[in-house]
């Protein structure tokens, strides 16, 4: 990664603003030419553009924010158009229609958002293409409901256009596109819109900050299907007629390449994606299908290989406003684990045992360190405690602070984390589509013990973090990396803490801020395995240390004891310093 | 006896898709990318050969295969190597990595149609074409026999370079552990050059052989590859075994099911049952006997 200066960031971000301002007037002044001076022709086009940029912008909310890439987004737009013009024309009732296509394609991407928690990309890339098979083999087959090639027309409708009346098609399609517009960026300025982009930035992070990805998923799912099913509902309406070739592949490239060329993330960006890409050759006209296809095909991979956050990304922000759903995590009122055991734990990869009957307490208002060479198993234990892995034999035991025995039986590691159990990683773990101060702000919607806005300011006061809260977390240094990791931690309040190697790469006065943290943490009857090679800061912190070497633990004790037994000297050795 | 006879055509349907998962199968081992692209790639070779109809069929065949390696460099050199270093994900759970490659067929799909319109093509056989009865008004065609040949060729040949040269365990290293491979002297970048070029000239031959037994057009494009892509999860792709049955199974069941209940029903089937194993075997029928370690 390259190391950008302050002043090119700023840069940066005042030239994308400029950038977005230049692109935000133009496209404004096109859709007032084409509302108060357009031909008949331009109209016609612009309506297509709005349409095709409202149904992109509501995709937006699964390809964009949860990085799900559903190749049957074709298909679900066809499903809601079908399930309209069949249910219109069977029972008269425009409403109906309009909610049977919201089902429909509800359907589909709830569907395709449960299984993306257990494909991964190219198999969930493989499964949604032949979803758009299927739906267009069904298209052929059952030509009685679809009427096949010359597809459904008759239907009733609420907005009855003559073919002439070109510029109320444009204002409902510009009020389509503005609601939809609004509606997403009202979904997404708040938490959900916070836990989204962690879950489409990194899904592991969103985890162990305490999100459950798939109801996140769904219900987002859900929401850009209501968006993507009305807005589909009321263009076939404008269109009167609903016929197989509208739904096909084409359609699909096209909205990626909107997507891509106008930034996953973004409104205005896909609107004037969508003017290039479905204006500019429907107004120059005459162009070869084919050809086009193959042009918008090669510019999606230019695209995605040179600029993948498009060409008019949105420029990052807080998303701490209006939380529309999910408003506030119910943290406050779960039971909190204070201490966690590994009982005789075993667990192996293929023939190698990471762990061998490891037996270690962890106990509130301790901290424990565990030191050993690479590869005896610490980060694996961790795992373990964390609920990532499931231990093959022995058992994970958890004291509760109300004292009450409690199980769980699926330790999961989001619903551990609920219960207060805290994660930092070797390598420091961001959101990079998150601002500074929404990655700490992460703690507040899942760890959240009264995570609160004053709380979370004065944690960023409390690591220093005040002074890069305009930048990117892509730029940021590792010191800064890792302290916006603790300070998450700090605000989540857990009560058990599984730090892994938190003083690598940290200078020496970081390393004392560092210490000054985990003795704050002690204090508060934290309990803390401290994973560590910085064997000062070991016997400077540590109440106990564990000696790990081949996946199991040879010795616990302090840590200058243990290096005075002669045969556990050579095991330990001198570790790190500083 | 439709039964029957749907069995023998599935099996000739089976080997085409083996033999396109083959060539997946073989670049998924060295780059780690499931190519969309390779359904695209097959077809427009199948096209060019139902278009040359004067050269004689053996000349065609040698030309396309010497015209296959570049193909599949370029190939490689659009949907990866650009992508290369790029992407701060590991390749597999890149799904940009797979929008690339999905772009790609689309394109060249849309070559396909903007060439040679959208009919079925065929090409003049290399073997000469009869029709050859096996009993009880079941035939086979030669075709279905040729490309039944051609997958145990494409197997052997695949498993000789993958698992008995010392090009293969150079490959291997380097879709185990591209960096230490790196370390070890192994150029990798020109090992995937190499992967590609080698299923350059596998589809090219794919698409020859298609053109001869099924015929050819754009239209097919995704429905070979994921045809073929299927039939790799259902094997899985850690052996050679893998996409040769799951082809084989893949093929079968469109055939049999199609037969009895139409195209919808067949479609439906096949990804039904890509799903159970998606969701049950996910390493597919034949995974590495050799289990890896994780993380």
């Amino acid at each position: 990664m390259s190391i950008v200066d302050k002043a090119t960031v700023r840069q940066r971000i005042r030239d994308d603003r400029t950038w977005r301002r230049i692109v935000q007037l133009l496209v404004v002044a096109l859709y007032a030419y084409g509302v108060f001076g357009g031909s008949y022709g331009f109209q016609a086009t612009l309506t297509t553009v709005t349409f095709t940029a409202a149904l992109a912008v509501a995709y937006s909310l699964v390809l964009g924010y949860l990085d799900v890439f559903n190749f049957a987004q074709h298909a679900v737009i066809g499903i809601a158009a079908y399930g309209f013009a069949i249910t219109a024309v069977a029972t008269g009732s425009v409403l109906f229609a309009v909610l049977v296509a919201c089902v429909c394609a509800i359907a589909v991407l709830a569907a395709v958002a449960g299984l993306s928690a257990r494909l991964t990309g190219f198999q969930l890339g493989l499964v949604t293409i032949s979803v758009g098979t299927v739906f267009l083999t069904a298209l052929t087959t059952f030509t009685d409901l679809t009427g096949g090639s010359s597809g459904i027309a008759g239907f009733p409708r609420w907005f009855e256009f003559s073919a002439l009346e070109t510029r109320a098609a444009l204002l409902l399609g510009l009020g389509v596109l503005v609601g939809t517009g609004l509606l997403v960026k009202l979904i997404m300025s708040g938490r959900i819109g916070r836990l989204s982009v962690a879950i489409g930035d990194d899904e592991f992070l969103a985890r162990v900050v305490g999100t459950n990805v798939v109801l996140v998923r769904v219900v987002v799912a859900v929401l850009c299907g209501v968006l993507t099913g009305s807005a589909t509902a009321i263009w076939v309406q404008q269109q009167a007629v609903v016929v197989p070739t509208t739904y096909g592949l084409p359609m699909l490239i096209q909205i990626f390449l909107v997507l891509m060329v106008g930034g996953r993330r973004s409104i205005w960006g896909p609107v004037a994606a969508s003017v290039v890409v479905v204006g500019v050759p429907g107004w120059i006209g005459g162009i070869d299908g084919n050809l086009l296809t193959i042009l918008f095909a090669l510019l999606v991979i230019v695209v995605v290989v040179r600029r993948p956050d498009g060409l008019f990304p949105e420029p990052l922000r807080d998303r701490r406003r209006s939380p529309l759903l999910l408003r506030r995590s119910r943290s406050s009122e779960r039971p909190v684990i204070v201490g966690i055991e590994a009982c005789r734990v075993r667990k192996t990869f293929g023939s190698v045992v990471a762990l061998d009957e490891v037996s270690v307490a962890f106990e509130p208002g301790q901290i424990t360190a565990i030191i050993g060479s690479n590869g005896s198993g610490k980060t694996t234990l961790l795992n373990c405690l964390n609920g990532i892995w499931q231990p093959g034999a022995g058992s994970i035991g958890l004291r509760w602070a109300d004292g009450v025995d409690r199980p769980l039986r699926r330790a999961r590691v989001h619903r551990l984390a609920r219960h207060g159990l805290g994660r930092s990683f070797q390598v420091p773990r961001l959101a990079a589509g998150l601002s500074v101060r929404d990655n700490v702000g992460l703690a507040g919607d899942g760890w959240g013990h009264g995570a609160n806005d004053a709380r979370l300011q004065q944690t960023l006061e409390r690591w220093d973090l005040t002074g890069w809260l305009e930048r990117p977390v892509s730029v940021l240094p590792h010191g800064v990396r890792r302290w916006v990791e603790l300070a998450r931690l700090d605000l989540g309040g857990c009560r058990v803490l599984l730090l892994d190697e938190p003083a690598a790469g940290l200078t020496d006065d970081e390393v004392e801020l560092l210490v000054e943290a985990l003795l704050r943490w002690k204090a508060d009857g934290c309990a803390i395995v401290l994973v560590e090679h910085n064997h000062d800061l070991v016997e400077r912190v540590a109440d106990h240390t564990v000696v790990m070497v081949g996946g199991r633990v040879v010795g616990v004790g302090a840590l200058a004891e243990l290096r005075d037994r002669g045969e556990l000297g050579d095991v330990i050795g001198s570790g790190s310093r500083g | 006896m439709r039964e029957l006879q749907s069995l023998v055509n599935g099996v000739g349907l089976g080997a085409l898709y083996a033999l396109v998962g083959l060539a997946a199968a073989f670049v998924l081992r060295v780059t780690k990318i499931m190519n969309f692209a390779v359904g695209g790639i097959v077809v427009l070779a199948g096209l060019f050969a139902a278009s040359s109809s004067g050269l004689p069929p053996a000349l065609r065949l040698i030309l396309l295969l010497l015209v296959g390696a570049p193909a599949g460099v370029l190939v490689h050199l659009v949907s990866t190597r650009w992508l290369e270093g790029r992407s701060q994900r590991p390749q597999e759970h890149d799904l940009g990595g797979v929008l690339v490659t999905v772009a790609l067929a689309t394109a060249l799909q849309g070559l396909g149609y903007l060439l040679f319109g959208s009919d079925l093509r065929y090409a003049t056989s290399v073997v000469p074409a009869a029709t050859l009865s096996l009993g009880g008004g079941i035939t086979v065609t030669t075709g279905t026999i040729l490309l039944v040949a051609a997958v145990a060729l494409g197997g052997v040949a695949s498993w000789f370079v993958l698992e008995r040269s010392g090009l293969g365990r150079a490959l291997r290293a380097v879709s185990d552990d591209a960096t230490t491979a790196r370390l070890s002297g192994v150029r990798v970048s020109t090992m995937a050059y190499l992967a590609y070029a080698l299923l350059g000239v596998l589809c090219f031959f794919v698409g020859d052989v298609a053109a001869e037994v099924v015929g050819v057009t754009p239209d097919n494009v995704f429905h070979i590859i994921v045809g073929a892509l299927f039939g790799l999860v259902i094997g899985g792709g850690d052996r050679i075994v893998g996409p040769i049955v799951g082809g084989l199974i893949v093929g079968l069941t469109e055939s049999v099911v199609n037969a009895r209940g139409g195209q919808f029903t067949a479609t439906v089937a096949q990804l039904g049952l890509v799903l159970v194993i998606l969701l049950v075997a996910p390493r597919g029928l034949f995974p590495d006997r050799t289990s890896r370690a994780v993380g």
